[in-house]
């Protein structure tokens, strides 16, 4: 499992939660940069990607995602 | 885009509360009497944090978490943290979450939340780290307070405000004069006292019930001798203007009361007053007694000149007391405890309305 496969589910994921996603959106892609994502979207996304990788982040992991990269290589850290 | 952040410990506070960094600052996470307040917390360590500070590569201020160390039913071996304030600067709205999970970090997620708006509720929820629970009150209206409400909501209403004083004084002068008074039941006495004292503290052991706090004399003579609110004119306008939460009220006071039956202590009570909305933030009282009690509480409200009385305290409410006003709601106060808290909820932990911070507001 690698970023480029990862990357697709997660936008998924949050254009669930957020209606709609920017196309540029890639691993770079700061929250910030994308509309609507809220603290309590970021948080819905979050779980949402939980359950559907069936995974837990820690909350020592949390707190270092700032972009959707860092939420990929989050998800490959806990699928390895 | 860094995030950095720093933890301010009880220790550090006073200090820090007075340093060239927080003078010069344009918002401050704490004020000088609040700092000196938690900093004398006898619950508090030296080493416990304080203020979680969320700063960027230019060490500039993008938000900030406050902790208020407790002891779960007053048990010393089990420290949590309640949350006393989570801030982001505007601008700064990408640091929320990160801040959010490193206060959960930093205490171990053995927190608690007493007062959550719906929004906050919402996100802490989302989160799956916290349990939200929804505790029921009822707010009594004495005086019609409209013109209050509408007036510090949005321009909108402020330009409606002057209508809102009349219909205010309309309602006052036509319901106000014909409440009935609520008077002290026969063979009670309501004293009041200015700290509780070593009597008091054997009253409080000798009522079997389990607090989730479980706050001794200590600890609300504290609360009383270090609010967090003081009087306007005593604030200086220029650091109240730079604290986002609530540094100072025209009109702000916590009294103690010790209520007896032919000469026994049967409960005591402290109640906050906060321009004229008047608060039971603790309420412990001898079982069967709860009704009389209750009674002899909502008879010191019409001593407080109180234009509401809120309280969510299972103990009053138990006793259905109904007070004379022009109008009541019932309403609803989220708490929420982090999940490593160890807390197994049950409605025979008494919650009292002043845990955590609500004691100082």
């Amino acid at each position: 499992m690698n970023t480029e496969e990862i990357l697709p589910a997660v936008i998924s994921v949050a254009e669930k939660i957020l209606k709609s996603v920017p196309k540029n959106v890639n691993t770079e892609t700061d929250f910030k940069d994308i509309p609507n994502w809220t603290s309590l979207n970021h948080a819905l996304i979050i779980n949402s990607i939980e359950q559907h990788y069936n995974i837990e982040f820690d909350l020592d992991e949390m707190i270092e995602v700032r972009n959707i990269g860092d939420i990929c290589k989050l998800i490959m850290k806990k699928k390895a | 885009m860094t995030i950095s952040f720093r933890v301010i410990t009880v220790k550090e506070l006073p200090d820090i509360a007075g340093s060239e960094y927080f003078a010069g600052s344009e918002e401050v996470p704490v004020t000088s009497h609040r700092a000196l307040s938690l900093a004398a917390n006898p619950c508090a360590s030296d080493e416990d944090p304080a203020i979680l500070l969320a700063i960027d590569e230019k060490n500039r201020l993008l938000g900030y978490w406050g902790f208020l160390s407790d002891h779960l039913d007053g048990n010393h071996t089990n420290k949590i943290m309640w949350n006393s304030g989570w801030r982001v600067m505007p601008g700064a709205s990408h640091a929320a979450m990160p801040l959010l999970y490193k206060a959960l970090q930093t205490c171990g997620n053995k927190i608690l939340f007493s007062d959550l708006t719906l929004h906050t509720k919402q996100i802490l929820e989302a989160t799956g780290k916290v349990t939200v629970h929804t505790r029921k009150g009822i707010r009594w209206y004495f005086r019609s307070c409209s013109y209050e409400l509408v007036s510090r909501r949005n321009f909108a209403t402020k330009l409606l405000s002057p209508f809102f004083f009349f219909l205010d004084f309309d309602i006052n002068l036509l319901f106000v004069p014909f409440l009935r008074k609520t008077r002290m039941p026969d063979g009670f006495k309501c004293i009041e006292v200015p700290s509780f004292n070593e009597d008091d503290q054997n009253f409080i052991n000798s009522i079997d019930i389990t607090s989730l706090s479980g706050r001794g004399i200590k600890e609300l003579n504290w609360i009383k001798e270090n609010p967090w609110i003081i009087p306007l004119e005593k604030d200086d306008p220029k650091n109240r203007s730079r604290y986002y939460f609530s540094s100072s009220e025209k009109h702000f006071e916590t009294r103690f009361f010790r209520i007896q039956k032919e000469g026994q202590t049967i409960a005591l009570a402290f109640m906050n007053n906060r321009n004229g909305h008047v608060t039971l933030p603790y309420f412990i009282c001898k079982p069967g007694q709860e009704k009389a009690v209750a009674i002899a509480i909502a008879s010191v409200t019409g001593t407080l000149k109180a234009k509401t009385f809120t309280t969510f305290n299972p103990l009053f409410l138990k006793s259905e007391t109904d007070l004379s006003c022009i109008s009541k709601k019932s309403i609803s106060r989220f708490f929420a405890y982090g999940n490593k808290t160890g807390i197994t909820f049950s409605e025979d932990i008494l919650i009292q309305d002043g845990d955590g911070d609500c004691a100082f507001t």
